[in-house]
């Protein structure tokens, strides 16, 4: 996918108000992670298998949609009239009891949020910042208001993944998640959650809406969602869980979900309770080789952050916020530590000179 | 924002159409987002409350054969120019429901679909559902037809009429029917409390808040309240919210070494200050300020303004399931069920007062007898 020029765009995560229930809710203004570090799978029986996942979806609209039996007006750019209308309310409400069933709430010391059961031994997906650190007691509330216990599993802190599995049982009502890169933009989607936190008497609290954006870090839908939904599911026509709710914007058209993904790549360090970082998404904007000094720039992409900032095709980069560069693999990783729109200082050296510029990061589309 | 928009042709490609919209749509997705940062306050005024793409793929032209037999039964209530609520045509020689609490001053008008504007009389007043009674001067109106089967199920699409071809906005059932207690307004301290300890020790306080009037610090640790010793977080919680706004309580403080006994006066939560999820709720639109204490409602996830609430919201066969009473909150709309609307009708005709100079306004918000705080309904808290 074509990398779009970023230097005009705010990252859509630096602002936007984390959804964790009744405990206070900050926006999050992050401060740099720690450098990721890859941890070694932890000795012993290995992780279980990912949980089966639907068919790739093709390529082409009509006939994914074809393929999987939904009503033609899913591929349409939007219903044209009531029969349309009435084909859209008949197939939600078909799938909509379901996928209810599969919401839960989830309630781990002061913070609440929501989550969905997609294994039939009770692995529960959720939002990072609602299930914190592996191994805490959660109290899960099922949609039929049953309460029952589970423990909390590993996380990306960066993309916001968080794992819970129920401490027993075997025949869970689950729904699919659905392959990594299927999700598209416009699709028709439903989210489920308990906003404002669990009330009892209410069931998950069903909203209908369209993808508006989509990356490999973050999904956009203009489902509303709001402090309590975090954690909860984005379904998509099928059924399959697309996204997780993570973060919401001021208006009610910014709401974040962390994408499908971000869960099925990261199964087995989730499952083996693993707290890890992925790359954040910032954006510098150059390309380069390895060179004695550090980073021989080749490339300085147009109106990219480094373009932005002075920096030219020729120099050396030495450092970045510091840290030493080594080489383009090392430099990609390094970047991925900082939050996008983070600005870090460069050392250059620039016909042997050395000089120092600050970048704003931006954010990769990708 | 200018959006990308589809022609149309018979044969419609969705590729290019996703491809178009596509391109257009990430900028505009982010534009959405970076809103946040212009006024919210400023781009409630002009700016429709819907969804940016349901605008771009024109989702609401879909529904207007849907909205077509109640915009004949549908009204504006209006004060001068500015819009307070719609409302719904009950008899045809003129009687209006609408959203009694925000009809607020003198010189109502309903504004009919045919573009009249009459005077409109304040009959009677409804404290459990929060609905009024209008009169016009007027024959042969259009009585609105309402959903003789049982409630629409989760999923059900639903329309919110408004005077124009297309619905005001439209949405989806989130919940079956259920009752609201009506909540009582918590006076509010100002303070965001160490999650990471037990005890009732102060991270943050709120600018311009309670607290911060009471020169309370990050740090300080709430031991009393009052007489009331405080256990932990949760109980200080308990605690607090007991009181109303305007209520002073001496705050019993350790701070480093030192014991300090500091009073603090409640604000109200529609005041200066709102707490982090009421903050939440209230991102993306203004609320309706009567919002709690109804008898039954289904709830929708229909983006309205509190202004289109108090009239019709109609099923796909254009019968109408109940009216829109109340915005609330972000991800929540209610809706008073069509039975529920014609019990309180037969209430508000016999309470008429024969001499309709001695008709009961609704009290205005924020006066003492506050529908939200004091309504027959209230359960649990």
């Amino acid at each position: 996918m074509k990398r779009f020029r970023s230097s005009a765009v705010t990252g859509l995560l630096a602002w936007g108000g984390l959804l964790c229930g009744l405990a206070a809710a900050a926006i999050a203004e992050e401060t740099a992670p720690p450098a990721p570090s890859l941890q070694a799978p932890a000795p012993g029986e290995p992780a279980p298998p990912a949980p089966a996942l639907s068919d790739a979806a093709p390529d082409s609209p009509e006939l994914a949609v074809a393929e999987t039996g939904l009503p033609a007006v899913f591929s349409k750019t939007g219903p044209e009239g009531l029969d349309d209308l009435r084909a859209i309310q008949a197939h939600i409400r078909s799938i909509v009891g379901r996928l209810t069933e599969c919401t839960v709430s989830v309630q781990i010391g002061p913070a609440q949020g929501s989550g969905v059961i997609v294994t039939a031994d009770g692995y529960v997906l959720t939002a990072a910042h609602v299930s914190g650190k592996p191994g805490r007691h959660v109290d899960v509330i099922l949609a039929n208001g049953r309460h029952v216990a589970g423990t909390t599993y590993g996380r990306d802190d960066t993309l916001d993944a968080g794992l819970i599995k129920l401490n027993s049982g075997k025949d869970w009502a689950h729904t699919d998640m659905a392959p990594a890169d299927s999700i598209r933009f416009g699709e028709w989607c439903i989210s489920t959650g308990h906003p404002g936190g669990f009330q009892e008497g209410r069931t998950p609290v069903v909203r209908l809406g369209r993808v508006i954006f989509v990356t490999s870090r973050v999904v956009q839908s203009d489902c509303e969602l709001v402090g309590g939904d975090s954690g909860g599911p984005l379904f998509d026509m099928q059924g399959r869980v697309i996204g997780i709710n993570s973060r919401i914007g001021e208006d009610t058209q910014a709401n974040f979900h962390v994408p499908i993904g971000a869960y099925a790549k990261s199964w087995e360090r989730l499952v083996k309770s693993e707290s890890f970082r992925s790359h954040s998404g910032a954006l510098l904007g150059i390309s380069g080789t390895k060179e004695s000094s550090g980073l021989k720039i080749t490339k300085v992409h147009p109106g990219e952050p480094a373009a932005e900032a002075g920096v030219q095709e020729g120099d050396i980069l030495v450092t970045l916020g510091a840290n030493k560069v080594t080489s383009m693999q090392q430099l990609i990783e390094l970047v991925g530590t900082y939050h996008p729109r983070r600005e870090v200082e460069l050392e250059l050296l620039r016909d042997g000179k050395p000089i120092e510029l600050s970048v704003r990061l931006g954010f990769r589309f990708d | 924002m200018r959006f990308v928009r589809n022609d149309r042709p018979m044969q419609t490609s969705n590729q290019r159409w996703r491809e178009r919209i596509g391109a257009a749509g990430r900028v505009a997705a982010v534009a959405a987002a970076l809103c946040l940062l212009a006024s919210a306050a400023q781009a409630q005024e002009a700016r429709f409350a819907g969804s940016w793409i349901d605008e771009a793929t024109d989702l609401r032209s879909a529904f207007r054969e849907v909205v077509t037999a109640a915009r004949q039964s549908t009204v504006r209530v209006l004060v001068g120019d500015k819009p307070l609520a719609l409302g719904a045509i009950v008899a045809g020689d003129g009687w209006i429901l609408s959203k009694g609490s925000d009809l607020q001053g003198q010189d109502l008008r309903c504004r009919l679909s045919d573009g009249r504007e009459l005077p409109a009389a304040l009959r009677s007043y409804d404290q459990d559902t929060d609905l009024a009674l209008l009169k016009v001067n007027a024959e042969g109106l259009t009585p609105l037809h309402w959903r003789k089967a049982a409630d629409p199920a989760v999923g059900e699409w639903l329309a919110t009429v408004g005077q124009d071809p297309r619905p005001r906005a439209i949405g989806i059932v989130s919940v079956d029917r259920r009752q609201v207690p009506a909540q009582r307004i918590s006076g509010v301290l100002g303070i965001v409390l160490d999650e990471s300890s037990d005890s009732a020790r102060i991270d943050e306080i709120i600018a311009e808040s309670a607290a911060a009037q009471a020169t309370l610090q990050p740090g300080d640790v709430i031991m009393r309240v009052a007489d009331k010793a405080i256990e932990n977080r949760r109980s200080l919680i308990r605690l607090i919210r007991e009181y109303e706004p305007g209520t002073t309580l001496d705050l019993t403080i350790r701070r480093g070494e030192v014991e300090l006994v500091l009073p603090a006066t409640l604000t109200h939560p529609f005041g200066q200050f709102l707490s982090r999820i009421a903050a939440q709720n209230h991102m993306g639109g203004g609320l309706s300020l009567r919002r709690t204490g109804f008898p039954a409602v289904i709830q929708h996830d229909t983006v309205l303004s509190p202004e289109d609430c108090g009239g019709p919201v109609v099923d796909l066969d254009g019968a109408a399931i109940g009216l829109n009473i109340a915005r609330a909150g972000r991800t929540e709309s209610f809706a008073l069920p069509a039975d529920i609307v014609q019990a309180a009708l037969t209430r508000l005709q016999s309470s008429i007062p024969a001499d309709p100079q001695l008709a009961t306004d609704p009290p205005p918000p924020e006066s003492p007898a506050d529908p939200n705080t004091t309504s027959v309904n209230a359960g649990a808290q």
